[in-house]
C-alpha cells in the first residue's frame, strides 16, 4: 500500500503527553508566621438548659377528651419550607433537603446523638420543630378493607424541604460541631446536611448567580407558565404551584 | 315586565365546567418516574451557563494565578518587628549590608560572635519586613539590592575599620553597601573611607590643604633666606669642628 496514502487518509493523535513540555514553577516563599487570634464568640449567650429537652411520644389531650384521628394530609411534606427555613441563632444546623415525617425515635436519636456530643459548658441545643403532633393510623395485620378507619399508631411531625431540624450553637466552631451533625443528618428518614450560616449565605448567593447567569432562556418556570408545548395538559396543581422545583 | 325584559337584554355568561381529578398520592421519598413528556421538559429545561473560561488569552489561562496567592493583611508581629527595624535604622550609624552567599550555620555562628565582639549586631529580615519598616522614608533605596539572600549589620559606632576586618575573615559575606552616618555610600566610597585613620586626622589633612596656598607662599618667599641660614649654619659646624 502507498505510505503517502496511508499517512495521508489516517489522522494520527499524539498522547499529549508525549508533545507537553513539563511546566513545573516552583513557587517558594517564606513568610513570616502568623498566628492571628482565635474567633470570639462573646456575643453568645448559653442558655440554662444546654441539652435538647425530651420531646413527648404522645401529644398531651385534657383528661377525657379521645384523641383525634387525622387526615393524611401529604401537603404537609410537599414543597419549600417558608418560614422555619433559617437559623435564629445564626450559627450551626441540620437542614432538610426533601420532605419526609419524623417520629419520635427520630428525636430521641437526635436528642441522645448531640446530647452525647456537646459540651454542655459552651455548647447549646435546641429544637426548630414540634413535637410529634400528627397521628398516623394503622389497622391491623391481615385486616381487610372496610369497617372504619384503622386505630392511631403513632404521632409524626411532618416536614417540608429547606426546613431547620435542630440548631447547635455556642462558643464553638463550625469545624467542632459539622462531624456529629453529619452523622446525625444522615439517620434522619430524609435527605438532610448540617449547614452553618456561612454555608447558607454562600449557598443563597450561588442561586442568585445560577438564575441570574443561565444562558437557557427555557427555565421550567417559563415554559409552564407560557404553557409552551401544551405542558399544562399535564400538570398537576402543585405544578402551577410549585413550578416544577418541588415534587 | 320591562325588568323582565331588561334581564332577558342584559349579557350572560355562562360557564363551562370541566371536572379535573389527579391521584393526590405521592410518595415523597420514592418519587415516580416521570413520564416521557415531562422527562423531555426537564431535560430541555436544564440550565447550562458560558464557560469563565473562554473569553481568557491562553497565557491567562497557562500562567499560575496571581489571585489565589493569599497575602497576610494584617500581621501584628511582622509590624512589630518592622518598628524594631525602623528604630535601629535611626540609631544606627554605620548600617553594613551584604550578601550572604552559602555558608555553615557554624560559620554564620562564628560570624555572628566576631560581629558581637565588634559590638555590631548582624541582622536578617525578609524583604516583607523590610518594605513595611522603610517604605516612604529616607531609607528606600535599600529595597533595590535587597534580593537574594541579604543580612544587615547595625553599628551605633562608625567604625568601619572594624567592620572591614571582621568582613574580610568570611569571604562569604559580600558587601555590597552602607549607609554612614545617614548618607548611602557604594562598596568603593567604604573603602576611601576605609583609608581615613580618624578624624582628627582628617580635620588635620583639611586643615593642611586649606593652609596650602598660604605655607607655599610663605615657603617660597622665605626661601633665599633660609637657603642662606642652613648655609650659614653649616659653615659654623665646619669652623668648629677644624677648632
Amino acid at each position: 500500500m502507498n505510505i503517502q496514502k496511508f499517512l495521508l487518509t489516517r489522522r494520527f493523535e499524539l498522547p499529549a503527553k508525549l508533545l507537553s513540555v513539563p511546566a513545573v514553577s516552583v513557587f517558594q516563599s517564606c513568610g513570616m508566621k502568623h498566628f492571628p487570634a482565635p474567633p470570639t464568640y462573646d456575643h453568645v449567650e448559653i442558655p440554662e438548659r444546654p441539652k435538647l429537652r425530651f420531646v413527648d411520644k404522645v401529644p398531651y389531650y385534657a383528661p377525657g377528651i379521645k384523641a383525634p384521628k387525622m387526615q393524611k394530609k401529604l401537603r404537609l411534606m410537599r414543597g419549600p419550607e417558608t418560614v422555619h427555613n433559617f437559623l435564629i441563632h445564626k450559627q450551626y444546623g441540620i437542614m432538610a433537603l426533601g420532605g419526609g415525617r419524623l417520629k419520635w425515635q427520630h428525636f430521641e436519636m437526635m436528642r441522645l446523638a448531640i446530647g452525647r456530643k456537646i459540651d454542655p459548658q459552651r455548647m447549646f441545643a435546641v429544637w426548630r420543630v414540634d413535637s410529634p403532633w400528627q397521628p398516623l393510623t394503622r389497622k391491623g395485620q391481615g385486616q381487610r378493607m372496610g369497617g372504619g378507619k384503622g386505630a392511631i399508631d403513632h404521632y409524626v411531625t411532618p416536614i417540608k424541604a429547606g426546613r431547620i431540624i435542630v440548631e447547635v450553637g455556642g462558643k464553638c466552631e463550625y469545624k467542632e460541631v459539622e462531624g456529629f451533625l453529619r452523622d446525625v443528618a444522615m439517620k434522619l428518614p430524609f435527605q438532610a446536611m448540617a449547614v452553618s450560616q456561612e454555608i447558607m449565605d454562600k449557598e443563597k448567593k450561588e442561586e442568585e448567580w445560577r438564575e441570574k447567569n443561565n444562558q437557557n432562556y427555557y427555565t421550567m418556570k417559563y415554559v409552564m407558565q407560557n404553557n409552551l408545548g401544551g405542558c399544562q395538559r399535564w400538570m398537576s396543581p402543585f405544578d402551577f404551584k410549585f413550578l416544577g422545583k418541588y415534587l | 315586565m320591562a325588568l323582565a325584559v331588561r334581564g332577558i337584554l342584559r349579557e350572560r355568561f355562562y360557564p363551562v365546567v370541566q371536572a379535573k381529578r389527579f391521584r393526590g398520592k405521592i410518595n415523597i421519598q420514592r418519587p415516580k418516574p416521570l413520564h416521557f413528556d415531562r422527562a423531555v421538559f426537564t431535560e430541555l429545561t436544564k440550565p447550562w451557563y458560558l464557560n469563565p473560561k473562554r473569553l481568557k488569552t491562553p497565557i491567562e489561562l497557562c500562567s499560575k494565578p496571581t489571585d489565589k496567592i493569599i497575602e497576610d493583611v494584617d500581621n501584628p508581629y511582622q509590624k512589630i518587628i518592622a518598628r524594631e527595624l525602623r528604630e535601629r535604622f535611626d540609631q544606627s550609624r554605620l548600617i553594613a549590608f551584604y550578601h550572604r552567599n552559602s555558608m555553615n550555620s557554624d560559620q554564620q555562628y562564628k560570624a555572628y560572635v566576631a560581629f558581637i565582639k565588634a559590638k555590631m549586631h548582624i541582622k536578617t529580615y525578609g524583604k516583607k519586613t523590610l518594605e513595611m519598616a522603610v517604605k516612604d522614608t529616607k531609607f528606600e533605596p535599600v529595597l533595590d539590592f535587597y534580593v537574594s539572600q541579604n543580612v544587615m549589620v547595625f553599628s551605633p559606632e562608625p567604625d568601619i575599620k572594624q567592620l572591614l576586618k571582621v568582613t574580610k575573615k568570611f569571604p562569604q559575606m559580600v558587601l555590597l553597601a552602607a549607609i554612614f552616618e545617614g548618607k548611602f555610600i557604594s562598596k568603593d566610597e567604604v573603602m576611601e573611607l576605609h583609608l581615613i585613620p580618624n578624624l582628627q586626622t582628617a580635620q588635620a589633612a583639611l586643615v593642611q590643604t586649606l593652609n596650602s596656598a598660604t605655607t607655599t607662599l610663605t615657603q617660597q618667599l622665605n626661601s633665599h633666606q633660609n637657603t642662606l641660614v642652613s648655609n650659614l649654619q653649616e659653615r659654623v659646624k665646619q669652623l668648629e669642628e677644624h677648632k
